[in-house]
């Protein structure tokens, strides 16, 4: 069977796009909350209290732009709670957030029943459509992968630039990078380390929220318990290859999304293989990826390491 | 160091002096067991699953409604299941409940401790375990799901028109293996040309996965799909509503959760009526051992046919449907990998 | 070291410690009440059967230990880890690795005829095999320098897989996605009660544990390493290969715990078998500082918050999801709880 052809790598890759949307969000976060210093585990809970209140917040009001900024919003107001136990207590980052990821499980699916109950299915809300880029939605194959996407898709994409050019180009990326540094430095210069770390995590948990969103707004219109599927965690990955680069997080959450598409497209042609080497397969790559393009890894100096302006 | 020592040693004899103190948990009362007062369902997921778990849920709120007291615990893991059955027979739970063939061992663990207590698992009993050494307190009910899944297989290959039919699946259990290897069953019993595509999912909960693998299905050419995957499955139904692609629902009948006429049936499985029928077999005495629901008593049914399926399928499957609830044509599990 | 750490605490205002440490706790109660009250069920009777209850038998106690001994056998291994600043979030696969170990040698036509020696050899090829994944871990940090908390995760993931495959494949012996069950299990201790030897085990390895870290040279190595890398290297110790010792230290006792898993627990190889005990680990082992006191009795406490909320969700009805709420909020109003009680004792040095 010829699969190869155009219109299954453009399927294929444009699938890719999709699942890459709420990696992409998340991944944008993680590099600035990352680069200040803060470890980014709780980002799969910050996801969930995203993921409700999208649905919620656009159900409610019936619009899907009211659910994605409710979300971002609900992802940010989480993130205090890590926040306060990791920046401000200095509290051990992983124990906090992986406590927060507990308490986030429980607490969404609590909401979630509070609000709707147990008999009837949730209400699917209308999701996002796509809309063709004028123009570059033409070119062959990569119009039809990246600029015939919903708007969610486009957002993600540039605030990702977005990111990079604050990480890069300006006075707060410089501030950014010397907080995750040298905290002790920073704060000579006269950054207040605390709410400097404190704002980013709550920018993390924003954009957490987002791609919170992009899970119930971006295809299938409905909370469901459980729904981030340890997406979290990918993004944590994906952060870590990218070297703490929103751009190049970009790539990392297409690749992932790309394979993990190929994966049920192999299943769906019938491949031989034992399906649970397809599941498998994109964490195997990634292995892989970060055995070949993991050496020089150099993580933000002080990252995970709690900041005590008393201590010397 | 010496301290250290000292106070792992007080632990150690804080342990025992426990053991010494032991009273007995077990119950005291005549090992009479027809009756039911409290009623308690071990379940492996939630119970907004829209289907296994929350028809479980529904038949326990059937009992409920009867009049007797109730309880459940959610999202339990199987080597968790012990310590959970445990608690309920230690409380004196006197009917308990295990939701999945997964949790057959834990159960036949507790069983012989609790020789009062009535349980009953909807699924096989553990194979390797000789039919005479199970504990009699212990009703297995092997359900025949994969009946529902064959019925499911005959009619998305009298409806599909590109030749290519799909089922995704959540993965890793039994009732999910035989309902797969019973859809190809079903679907090769009409046509051999027909083409399938399985796709295991490996979890239950990724809703956005399950639309990405209708997605993929579908732009292979699939045009009928049946899905036995909860949560997954809800967003492959989701897609199938977008798409006016033909779906098959699961559980329960889900044609609300899809626009117009896509839904062509659900499998459904009446788990509330199985779970809910056991009280009556408690109190007739001699609780224990296996039954086999399935199509012919009810356990197992078609919804509703959509509109969509012509007189001329519909007959065509209902006969298929007659055949196997009288007997003539058996549907054997088969839990086989490919 | 212990003894210093009892001084200091001694001497240290312990009444106002411990008094923020109940304070906590009664914090967490106290949003944890309201909660409870949501849901419709007594908050005082929630807690009676969460913390209290456990203890009024044998047989409720023993469940507790069920949970004790993996979650102690984790936390003790990634304390090696943490150590020498490294993460070892992979106790998951490590676990099912060690699991699929024991399962192996209890499976196997020769563990009838070996008895209770099969626990042995099963515990050995539990470790090595936990070991082993682990190494696969350190060899990638060491060979790559690739990160080893994604190495660690990613690896989660296809152990899960893995193992899934195993069954499926080769191991299942019914319908079921099991292994047959082992040919001998653990011994329980008392009759009436679910808890068995590998406690013991477990704890005498907490003993080892303090042992190795503390009063050798290759503990000592290991801690200074973590202090300062820098500091490690004019000592002449390999950063690489201490890393390495540490993942692999880290993996056996993981897999040990996948054995006890097996042993003393199911009896069977089924996926589910590692149950998060690889996070709950890393959470003993940092509310337990490191210490092997502290980490037995963090093990114990969130062993005993475990059981208590299977109990607590059985006689209140309330849904397992308020229980990992409890859970999730007392762990965090303890970690509470002693940064107040550390501030105490920093305005105290001040002065």
């Amino acid at each position: 069977m010829d699969i190869f052809n155009l219109t299954f790598m453009s399927a294929l890759f444009a699938s890719g796009v999709r699942q890459a949307v709420p990696l992409i969000f998340g991944s944008t976060g993680d590099c600035v909350s990352e680069k200040s210093g803060v470890l980014g585990i709780g980002i799969e809970g910050e996801m969930l209290f995203g993921a409700l209140f999208a649905y919620i917040a656009a159900l409610k009001t019936g619009s899907l732009w009211a659910g994605v900024l409710c979300g971002g919003l609900a992802g940010m107001v989480s993130a205090l709670i890590p926040a306060l136990w990791a920046v401000l207590l200095q509290q051990d980052q992983s124990i906090t957030c992986i406590m927060f990821n507990i308490f986030a499980a429980g607490f969404t699916n609590f909401i979630n029943r509070i609000v709707f109950g147990t008999n009837i299915a949730n209400i699917p809300v209308p999701t996002f459509s796509n809309i063709p880029i004028p123009l570059l939605s033409k070119i062959p194959f990569v119009g039809e992968v990246f600029f015939n996407q919903s708007l969610l898709t486009y957002l993600s994409f540039v605030s990702a630039f977005v990111t990079f050019f604050v990480m890069k180009k300006t006075k707060l990326g410089l501030q950014l990078t010397s907080v995750g540094e040298d905290p002790r430095v920073a704060q000579a210069s006269g950054i207040n380390v605390y709410r400097f770390r404190i704002l980013c995590f709550m920018f993390c948990g924003f954009m957490a929220g987002l791609a919170g969103a992009s899970l119930t707004l971006g295809s299938i219109g409905t909370f469901t318990e459980g729904i981030t599927s340890g997406r979290g965690f990918i993004c944590l990955t994906i952060v870590i290859l990218a070297r703490w680069n929103p751009l190049i997080a970009i790539l990392a959450s297409l690749g992932f999304g790309s394979v993990e598409a190929l994966q049920i497209r192999l299943q769906v042609l019938g491949s031989s293989l034992p399906y649970q080497f397809l599941i498998a397969l994109p964490y195997l790559i990634t292995v892989v990826v970060l055995a070949i393009g993991g050496s020089n890894l150099r993580s933000p100096k002080k990252l995970g390491v709690p900041f005590d302006k008393e201590s010397r | 160091m010496k301290r250290l020592l000292a106070a792992l040693l007080s632990v150690l004899m804080f342990v025992s002096l426990c053991a010494c103190s032991g009273n007995k948990d077990k119950g005291e009362e005549a090992s009479d067991r027809t009756t039911v007062s409290k009623i308690a369902v071990v379940l492996p997921g939630s119970i907004t699953d829209e289907s296994w778990n929350q028809s479980a849920y529904e038949g326990l709120m059937d009992i409920k409604k009867a009049g007797y007291e109730t309880a459940y615990t959610e999202n339990v893991d199987v080597s968790n299941a012990e310590s959970v059955v445990r608690s309920y027979c230690s409380e004196g739970y006197d009917f308990v409940i295990a939701h999945g063939a997964q949790y057959g061992q834990a159960v036949c663990n507790v069983a012989p401790d609790y020789n009062n207590v009535n349980f009953f698992i909807t699924g096989n009993a553990p194979e390797d375990i000789a039919e005479a050494d199970l504990p009699k307190n212990i009703m297995f009910a092997d359900y025949r799901e994969c009946e529902g899944a064959y019925v499911s297989g005959v009619l998305a290959a009298l409806m599909t028109k590109s030749g290519k039919v799909g089922y995704i699946g959540g993965g890793n259990n039994t009732t999910q293996q035989s309902d797969k290897n019973a859809f190809i069953e079903g679907v090769r019993s009409v046509s051999a040309d027909v083409e399938i595509s399985t796709v295991i999912t490996g979890t239950f909960d990724d809703s956005n996965l399950g639309y990405e693998t209708a997605k993929a299905m579908n732009e292979a050419g699939v045009d009928v799909i049946l899905q036995t995957c909860d949560h997954t499955g809800l967003g492959a139904l989701q897609y199938c509503s977008e798409k006016g692609v033909y779906c098959i629902g699961y559980t329960s009948d889900q044609s609300s959760l899809v626009n117009g006429d896509i839904m062509l049936t659900s499998m459904m499985i009446d788990i509330p009526f199985m779970i809910s029928s056991q009280i009556d077999a408690i109190k007739a005495g001699n609780y224990g051992g296996q039954t086999f629901p399935g199509l012919h008593d009810g356990v197992v049914s078609m919804s509703k046919f959509s509109p969509e399926v012509s007189e001329e399928v519909a007959a065509k499957v209902n006969a298929v449907i007659e055949s196997i609830s009288k007997g003539d044509l058996v549907i054997t599990p088969n839990y086989s990998e490919n | 070291m212990i003894e210093n750490l009892l001084e200091k605490y001694l001497n240290a205002d312990l009444l106002k410690k411990l008094g923020i440490m109940l304070a906590s706790v009664a914090a967490a109660i106290l949003v944890g009440s309201i909660f409870v009250l949501m849901s419709g069920a007594d908050p005082l009777e929630a807690y009676y059967y969460m913390i209290f209850k456990p203890f009024s038998s044998v047989t409720s106690l023993g469940e507790v230990f069920i949970y004790f001994t993996p979650l102690l056998l984790v936390g003790l291994g990634v304390c090696f880890t943490f150590h020498c600043k490294l993460s070892n979030l992979g106790g998951e696969g490590q676990i099912l690795f060690g699991a699929l170990g024991m399962t192996l040698i209890g499976i196997s036509p020769a563990a009838k005829a070996l008895g209770p020696f099969s626990l042995v050899l099963g515990a050995l090829a539990g470790i090595l095999f936990g070991t082993l994944y682990a190494a696969l871990a350190a060899w990638f940090r060491a060979l790559f320098n690739a990160s080893e908390i994604v190495i660690t995760l990613m690896l989660n993931y296809i152990a899960e897989q893995f193992i899934s495959y195993i069954i499926f494949y080769h191991l299942k012996t019914g319908a079921e996605p099991q292994s047959a069950r082992i040919a001998f299990s653990i011994p329980k201790i008392f009759p009436n009660s679910r808890i068995n030897y590998g406690v013991i085990a477990a704890l005498i390895l907490a003993f080892v544990y303090y042992i190795v870290v503390y009063r050798t040279k290759f503990g000592y190595n290991l801690r200074t390493l973590g202090g300062s890398r820098k500091a490690a290297k004019y000592g002449g110790v390999s950063a690489k290969r201490y890393y390495f010792y540490a993942m692999m230290i880290s993996g056996a006792f993981c897999g040990l715990a996948g054995m006890m898993q097996v042993a003393g627990n199911t009896g069977r190889l089924m996926s589910g078998v590692a149950a998060d005990f690889g996070f709950g680990g890393i959470v003993v082992a940092l509310l337990g500082n490191l210490h092997p006191a502290g980490v037995v009795i963090a093990a114990f406490f969130m062993a005993l918050v475990s059981a208590g909320a299977v109990t607590m969700q059985v006689k209140t009805g309330i849904p397992t999801s308020f229980a990992s709420i409890l859970e999730a909020l007392i762990v965090l109003f303890i970690l509470l709880g002693m940064a107040l009680s550390s501030r105490i004792d920093n305005r105290k040095k001040v002065k």
